[in-house]
């Protein structure tokens, strides 16, 4: 019954007395609520800010860094790509490189592993693009294996193809070394390079590349005329606007303008690298705010050893005395973690507005970031509060 | 018997351990009040705090209410202290943040009493010791009898069947000394708890049934071995 009762001092009597203890020093409890929440709200700004230009990010690299024009003949079109007019638009300034090639409709299908009649073929339906050998440096292509076909390829009007890795992962072809062959229809094609990655025009990595001079043996109907144009970065927006007209002078509305940014994945690996420079800075920060009321606790369990003295010889246990000391640390914490959690989320909409974004954050950082308070102050008042209940209480009581 | 020593021996450790007391035997009477003199040093004060138990470094034989505190658990010692022994310092020990009356409440924190019983009870207690006006008052304002009184009023809270106190007229002057010791005798009249004092001060040794007087650790006179 005794020990009933008394286990209910320590639920709902030792929070009173904690807050009652924090108000005995209101400035420094006051002054430790805002180290640890300066802390904290670092955390939640850098997370919320990180989050609010990783939004953005894609965009404003999309503003920056475009450097390339994907043109692409409408579906209904029947356009001719004069050479004449590629010459044209390859000495226009802020052109750098200029590439032909033309889609097949689409579900093309492409077999590998013993041809179209084996009982084990793969069959896949892909997309084709014939194209010249340039194509490849103008998209910026990156070979995991093999090479791009070159001129003595086209004049021979060789049967080779470049495989998407996409594509050539759903083949079963990791490598060129066996000489693998693909079939499109009954065609027979030899494997001579795989793509890993494109700067723009992503068709080829799930597609595969044959020279635009073996094309007419594919008894198939082309879809589309593409123009894949490398541009410098500050021309991009202006070579957009007069391509078509420079390509096809007659009818430039057959042809409609795309302009390629970097790959998203640049902008999510920066967008990681924000994320993990906030992550270490943030740490910086909470590990400084345990540090602060690991300290203060300990001046507060040092100036009041005659209280804890006070409050052994009134029956407290050992147990008593460091849960008060342990809940006023929290509690310190959680007010901290509050507080932090609010200028962290009104330093975001501030720099969001001030720089003109979207302020972006997802729900749970403000949340944690008062739990991470809370823990931290737990954390941190351990060791002060293991001290506290292991004074000897007669020694502070005596004069 | 409330209280029973039998040799008991306190022994501070350090580079040259200090034993305070050594070898001392006595007896307390329910409701008896009881002074322990003698001059500074003597072991006054260990002998008290070995009474409440706050004494790890003590020997001997010391049962109090029935509890023997040599092979008592931390458990049965913390109750032993919330349930029947009372402290009054000297240094009154109030807390400045709190009110007399919550300071005066505090007393029976530790037994499980609710909060609000606790404040009624310790109103009364503040009554009884003639200081009932100054309940919302903080400590600060009191003079030291009041002072003294509050800390009486917050020993006898859990209604402590032994009330221990260690110069409660050290910080005192001539009158409120006086009033220090008609609250003491009072308790007793009204059936309260045995009271052992440690003092230098002849007038509350006057007003103790009998004192035991000590010196260098050892017991001079007083209760028959
Ligand atoms: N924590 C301690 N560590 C070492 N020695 C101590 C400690 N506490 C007390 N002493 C020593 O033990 C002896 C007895 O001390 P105690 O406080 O019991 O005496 P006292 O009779 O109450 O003295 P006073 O009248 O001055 O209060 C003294 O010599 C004192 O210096
Ligand atoms: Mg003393």
């Amino acid at each position: 019954m005794r020990s009933r009762q008394r286990a209910r001092v320590a639920t709902a009597g030792l929070v009173r007395e904690a807050i009652h203890g924090l108000m005995a020093f209101p400035i420094r409890t006051a002054l430790t609520v805002i180290g640890i929440s300066v802390g904290l709200a670092a955390m939640v700004a850098s997370v919320g800010i990180s989050e609010s230009t990783g939004a953005n990010i894609a965009f404003r690299f999309f503003e920056a860094q475009a450097d390339h024009l994907l043109l692409r003949t409408r579906d209904t079109a029947t356009l001719e790509i004069r050479d004449d007019a590629l010459r044209d638009l390859r000495a226009y300034p802020g052109v750098q490189a200029v590439a032909l090639a033309s889609e097949f409709r689409e579900g093309q299908i492409v077999t590998a592993r013993g041809g179209p009649d084996s009982v084990d073929a793969v069959r896949i339906p892909a997309s084709v693009v014939a194209a010249q050998g340039s194509l490849f440096g103008v998209i910026g292509a990156s070979f995991t294996t093999g090479r791009p076909f070159d001129i003595g390829h086209v004049d021979r009007q060789a049967r080779v193809a470049v495989l998407g890795e996409d594509l050539a992962k759903r083949l079963g072809i990791w490598t060129i070394e066996g000489q693998p062959t693909v079939h499109i229809g009954d065609q027979e094609f030899s494997v001579i390079g795989i793509v890993g990655s494109v700067e723009f025009y992503d068709t080829v990595i799930d597609g595969l590349v044959i020279p635009e001079s073996a094309a007419g043996s594919l008894n198939a109907v082309r879809s589309s005329v593409i123009v894949a144009v490398d541009t410098e970065p500050a021309s991009t927006f202006l070579i957009a606007g007069v391509a078509n007209l420079v390509l096809a002078p007659t009818a430039p509305g057959d042809l409609t303008v795309s302009v390629a940014s970097r790959p998203p994945d640049v902008a999510a690996a920066i967008e990681s690298d924000i994320d993990s420079l906030a992550i270490a800075l943030t740490s910086v920060g909470v590990l400084v705010a345990a540090i602060s009321v690991a300290a203060v606790m300990t001046i507060n369990v040092t100036e009041r050893t005659s209280e804890i003295g006070l409050r052994r010889s009134l029956g407290a246990s050992k147990r008593h005395i460091a849960t008060q000391f342990l809940l006023e640390s929290a509690t310190v914490g959680l007010m901290g973690g509050l507080l932090g959690s609010m200028i962290g989320v009104g330093l975001v909409v501030g720099v969001a507005t001030v720089r003109d974004i979207e302020p972006v954050m997802s729900q749970e950082i403000p949340v944690f970031a008062i739990g991470l308070g809370a823990i931290v102050g737990t954390l941190a008042g351990i060791s002060p509060a293991i001290r506290a209940s292991r004074m000897a209480p007669a020694s502070s009581l005596r004069n | 018997m409330i209280i029973s020593v039998r040799d008991l021996h306190v022994t501070y450790e350090g580079p040259v351990p200090v034993q305070a007391v050594r070898g001392v035997t006595f007896h307390v009477e329910e409701g008896e009040f009881v002074s322990i003199v003698g001059p500074s040093g003597s072991g006054k004060s260990s002998i008290l705090y070995a009474l409440g138990a706050l004494l790890p470094q003590s020997a001997g034989q010391v049962m109090v209410g029935g509890v023997n505190l040599s092979n008592s658990s931390e458990s049965a010692r913390n109750e032993l202290r919330a349930h029947t022994i009372g402290f009054v310092f000297q240094e009154f020990h109030l807390l400045a943040r709190m009110s007399v009356l919550e300071n005066v409440a505090m007393g029976s924190l530790y037994t499980g009493v609710r909060p609000r019983k606790r404040e009624e009870l310790a109103l009364r207690l503040l009554d009884s010791v003639g200081i009932g006006q100054l309940a919302d008052a903080t400590p600060q304002r009191l003079s030291g009898g009041e002072k003294q009184r509050t800390a009486i009023a917050r020993a006898l809270m859990g209604s402590p069947r032994v009330l221990l106190c260690d110069e409660p007229s050290g910080n005192l002057d001539r009158e409120s000394t006086h009033n220090v010791i008609q609250v003491l005798n009072d308790i007793r009249l009204e059936g309260g708890p045995a009271v052992v004092v440690v003092t230098h001060d002849p007038e509350v040794q006057a007003a103790s049934d009998r004192a035991l007087t000590l010196r260098d650790g050892v017991l001079m006179r007083g209760e028959p071995q």
